[in-house]
């Protein structure tokens, strides 16, 4: 069961990381999302914690749902539906990111733990697509693979409190509403939301 | 000596029925489409209709025409006797995955041969569409022949097999492996994210786009030899990844169990390519080509999960 969650989570991250279309990459949103979140489910069923019960109706109800549905929105608003040019291509950042979860596995082989690996993996994903694309919008999904990443990363550590956990989901809610209303401006203000375009004066 | 036999005869089960199973396709997709479609045997009846009709070679078109379909056919049928169907067992056999993969490479080579030989422009342009997807499918294939390797630390399919059915949970690894492979077989069978098998539209025939000078029995052999691979390749993917309930007793309980759990497990991978091929469109040849990198991504962690963990 954990062990398809997890193939479901890996699989999903390596299509996102490639992926132009924007609203593929959301649905790969929605599924690494719904793993995550049903593992955090399984491990409270497993431990009898109510931390995690929390925890993985939040993240469900957050991440499945809403953030999905914000995206959708925005993408509507905005008429962009993919990203043409990237800074790396698709080719290029499927192969980066193979490697990338080579090395956090490679590094991590000591430890037993599945979640801790596979979140420094999501880190790493998160991160290249921050990095490797241009428009606002796929970074703000960077992001929150990057914190979903955190919650497979956190849920590996008993010793955090719910607050903590609490805060981290409503913190990508949070990031995604102000993320959505922003990039409505930014296209207003540049007629692009391309970030490139930052770097132009304007009166 | 008696095992030797059965498994002479399940492999001449599978040359037998391959085309039923390719009608059992047809008919599924026409049902999820919403139509009546074909019987079930149409396959046969269009296989001995071919075989009956004579054919035309063209006269620009050398002896590679004339032997291609035969030695794609006989390749074909050779595969078959490297794999296990619904029994196997750790005794002597030659089923060497390489060897498999290999006499699959001779099917590829001699269809790309055949697109060149006919010197029609659609038979290059075929070919060298063929040989582009195969470039990249085939180091996918041999990345999960290593992930097997690492695996069983055997090369042989019906040891693969025999070792890989006591497995009782799959790790996250072989599951990876086993979406890697499945996307390979729908790469290298020419279905549909790569090629649409049913197309004859120019500009979008890939396999066709090879055999379409061929008439009357070598096209027969060619689209016997086609049913064939697309059948062992769902055999190899079922028998190393999933194989449940495969026979490791010859006894008649067993055996029957066997059959039963094979049939189940093909026609539901049937199902799934049927599905596949219903609700996805054909990508474009570039665009289609994107997917690879992911695979071979996909084979990397795959390999990497199962070497450390």
């Amino acid at each position: 069961m954990i062990e398809a969650l997890l193939t479901i989570i890996l699989i999903s991250s390596i299509f996102m990381s490639g992926v132009r279309r924007i609203k593929l990459i959301t649905a790969g949103f929605i599924f690494q999302s719904a793993a995550i979140g049903l593992i955090v489910l399984k491990l409270g069923y497993e431990t009898g914690k109510v931390d995690y019960y929390i925890l993985g109706i939040l993240t469900i109800v957050t991440k499945v749902i809403i953030i999905p549905l914000i995206i959708n929105k925005s993408v509507k608003k905005l008429k962009i539906n993919r990203e043409m040019e990237l800074i790396v291509n698709g080719f290029v950042s499927y192969i980066i990111t193979g490697i990338g979860i080579m090395i956090a596995f490679g590094l991590l082989n000591k430890s037993q733990d599945n979640f801790l690996k596979t979140g420094i993996a999501l880190f790493i994903i998160g991160v290249l697509l921050m990095v490797a694309r241009k428009k606002a919008i796929t970074q703000m999904i960077g992001f929150l693979i990057f914190e979903n990443g955190i919650v497979l990363f956190e849920t590996s550590l008993s010793k955090m409190s719910l607050v903590i956990e609490a805060g981290i989901v409503f913190e990508g809610l949070m990031l995604a509403l102000i993320m959505g209303i922003m990039i409505f401006h930014i296209n207003r203000t540049f007629d692009s939301i391309n970030t490139d375009f930052f770097e132009n004066l304007k009166e | 000596m008696k095992y030797n036999l059965f498994y002479f005869f399940q492999s001449i089960l599978i040359i037998v029925l391959s085309p039923l199973f390719i009608g059992i396709l047809k008919k599924m997709k026409a049902t999820l489409r919403g139509y009546m479609g074909s019987s079930i045997v149409q396959p046969y009846y269009d296989l001995s209709k071919l075989l009956k009709k004579g054919k035309v070679i063209s006269n620009r078109s050398s002896f590679i025409t004339t032997i291609g379909p035969i030695v794609i056919l006989a390749a074909a049928i050779t595969t078959t006797f490297f794999i296990p169907v619904f029994y196997t067992s750790m005794g002597k056999t030659i089923g060497n995955l390489f060897i498999l993969m290999f006499a699959f490479g001779i099917v590829k080579i001699f269809t790309v041969l055949i697109g060149l030989d006919s010197s029609s422009t659609f038979g290059g342009m075929g070919a060298s569409r063929e040989s582009f997807i195969s470039m990249m499918a085939e180091p996918l294939i041999f990345f999960l022949i290593i992930f097997l390797y690492i695996e069983t630390k055997d090369f042989n399919v019906f040891h693969i097999s025999f070792i890989n059915s006591k497995i009782v949970h799959y790790d996250t690894a072989h599951l990876i492996a086993m979406v890697t492979f499945s996307v390979g077989i729908l790469a290298e069978n020419a279905r549909i994210p790569f090629d649409n098998p049913e197309t004859h539209l120019e500009l979008t025939m890939m396999h066709e786009a090879m055999i379409l000078d061929l008439s009357g029995s070598d096209l027969a052999y060619v689209e016997l030899s086609s049913y064939i691979k697309l059948i062992v390749y769902l055999i190899v993917l079922i028998n190393c990844f999933v194989p449940i309930g495969i026979a490791t007793t010859f006894t008649a309980l067993s055996l029957f169990i066997g059959f039963i759990a094979f049939i189940f497990k093909l026609l539901f991978c049937l199902l799934g390519i049927a599905i596949i091929e219903t609700t996805l469109a054909k990508s474009r040849l570039f665009r289609g080509a994107e997917l690879f990198p992911a695979m071979i991504s996909l084979g990397i962690v795959a390999i990497t999960l199962i070497y450390i963990l």
